[in-house]
């Protein structure tokens, strides 16, 4: 069972298909950094302020109204050394509890060819990739 | 009898279908190739890295995801709704326009 999250701080659950469609493809550092980011948020969770908005509807098309994101890796540097984010949902579990809800993880400026981590939570959510 | 319109929707799933297949094909053969080598300089590792990236692109493009509404019964969570998100965001630190 994850360790409770200090306070000020939200559990973050993630669900094992989600897991695997968002990681599928990453190797090497990058699947590090997302191993690592699971492992962090689901003993510690995350603070709200580590968290940032998403955007209802975002410059792609990408419809993320109650979603954050956190850029990753989790650590303390300018976005710019931050290359990747995770995509969260809010919910409340059946204890009323507030948490976030795994959505998403990639690039947040992919090379070309290749799918944002914005992109993919959208069609996570909404079943199939935005149209523009 | 099977309409003309039915076995086109059977032929076109059938073509997706393996197209999904030869895609998993490909990124579980760059997986096992990245996992076999034992050394990479940077350059190679990077250019594999790219490769897995397009080819796990161009799967999530024909596959469907798990099905959102299942996933939050599973883990026993509700999206909460979209007035309540609205009034915790300025706890949340400032937008950057990115999506």
């Amino acid at each position: 069972m994850p360790a409770r999250p200090r306070a000020a701080h939200l559990a973050v659950r993630f669900n094992d298909a989600v897991w695997r469609e968002a990681t599928r493809g990453f190797a090497g550092r990058s699947l590090q950094i997302a191993t690592a980011a699971r492992t962090q948020t689901e003993q510690h969770g995350v603070a709200f302020d580590d968290l940032l908005a998403c955007q209802a509807v975002g410059p792609d098309a990408t419809e993320l109204a109650g979603c954050a994101k956190l850029y990753l890796p989790f650590i303390d540097a300018p976005p710019s050394q931050r290359p990747y984010a995770f995509v969260l949902q809010l919910a409340r579990d059946t204890s009323g509890e507030l948490v976030w809800v795994f959505i998403a993880f990639g690039h947040r400026h992919p090379p070309a060819g290749v799918r944002s981590v914005y992109q993919r939570a959208h069609r996570q959510l909404h079943g199939r990739f935005p149209t523009t | 009898m099977t309409s003309p319109r039915a076995s086109s929707v059977g032929d076109m799933s059938e073509a997706a279908d393996n197209a999904i297949e030869q895609l998993e094909d490909q990124l579980e053969g760059a997986e096992r190739t990245l996992s076999a080598l034992s050394s990479l300089t940077d350059q190679q590792a990077q250019r594999v890295a790219q490769r897995m990236d397009r080819l796990a692109s161009q799967l999530l493009e024909v596959s469907a995801p798990p099905a959102i509404n299942d996933v939050h019964n599973r883990l026993g969570t509700q999206p909460v709704e979209l007035d309540e998100f609205a009034s915790l965001t300025d706890r949340l630190g400032a937008a950057d326009g990115e999506g």
